[in-house]
């Protein structure tokens, strides 16, 4: 347990990695259940580049293996972490909400909250916001 | 989009990046979106910081006559200084 409150950081991250191909995302996901595990605060995720497809609703890993999208899930479910999607980014690798998947005349759509489809001002907000950022390239 | 936000805002090349700040590309060919026209316009964002790792330039065969902007070389010590000065670091 932390005794000592000003111990406590809030962290924003920036994961570029694409899910299962590169490092990077398992490793975001790992710090983050680590840092909120010591007692610290994950406020904000924003997925850029490649990292917008850990988001896929239709992700479905083997049994066996981390499901990373579900692991980000559950970090915003329990303990109230951000999980924003840079639009731009996600649109241009077919990663939609319903919204913009009727938007744009598609007949299906990937992202559902808690993940949310932003600009990268939210970037600046929680790189701005929070005592630390931390981005998790490939 | 930070110096919208009223941030003081440098920008450092590293690596392949400082390809992006060679001059006379054109965008086309391959497809992609060019970044110049972009680079072009940090001005306007009041982006007047740019730094380039000398010895990623060097390794590439450029020198900085080769580039688009007007930049400040580093070495690897002084590169080390920028990145422990700067309070907010974001790797793109």
């Amino acid at each position: 347990m932390i005794d000592r409150p000003y111990d406590v950081l809030s962290y924003a991250l920036l994961v570029h990695a694409a899910p299962y191909s590169e490092q990077g995302a398992l490793s975001a996901l790992r710090f983050a259940q680590a840092a909120v595990a010591q007692g610290h605060r994950v406020s904000s995720v924003f997925f850029y580049r490649d990292g917008v497809h850990n988001a896929s609703t239709l992700m479905a890993p083997p049994q066996d293996e981390v499901h990373l999208a579900e692991g980000w899930r559950s970090l915003a479910q329990e303990h109230g972490t951000e999980l924003l999607i840079c639009v731009a980014a996600g649109l241009r690798r077919g990663l939609m909400s319903a919204e913009e998947s009727a938007r744009h005349g598609r007949e299906a759509h990937n992202l559902e909250p808690p993940f949310v489809l932003t600009g990268l001002g939210q970037l600046v907000d929680a790189m701005l916001g929070n005592d630390r950022v931390i981005t998790f390239a490939p | 989009m930070a110096a919208a936000f009223g941030q003081a805002v440098g920008l450092l090349f590293q690596g392949d990046g400082v390809f992006a700040l060679v001059e006379g590309q054109r965008a086309g060919p391959l497809g992609q979106k060019g970044t110049h026209a972009q680079l072009a316009m940090l001005e306007m964002y009041d982006i007047e910081r740019l730094w380039v790792s000398a010895s990623a330039l060097r390794a590439r065969g450029l020198t900085p006559v080769d580039l688009m902007l007007p930049v400040q070389l580093l070495d690897a010590e002084a590169l080390e200084r920028l990145v422990h000065a700067q309070p907010r670091t974001l790797l793109f």
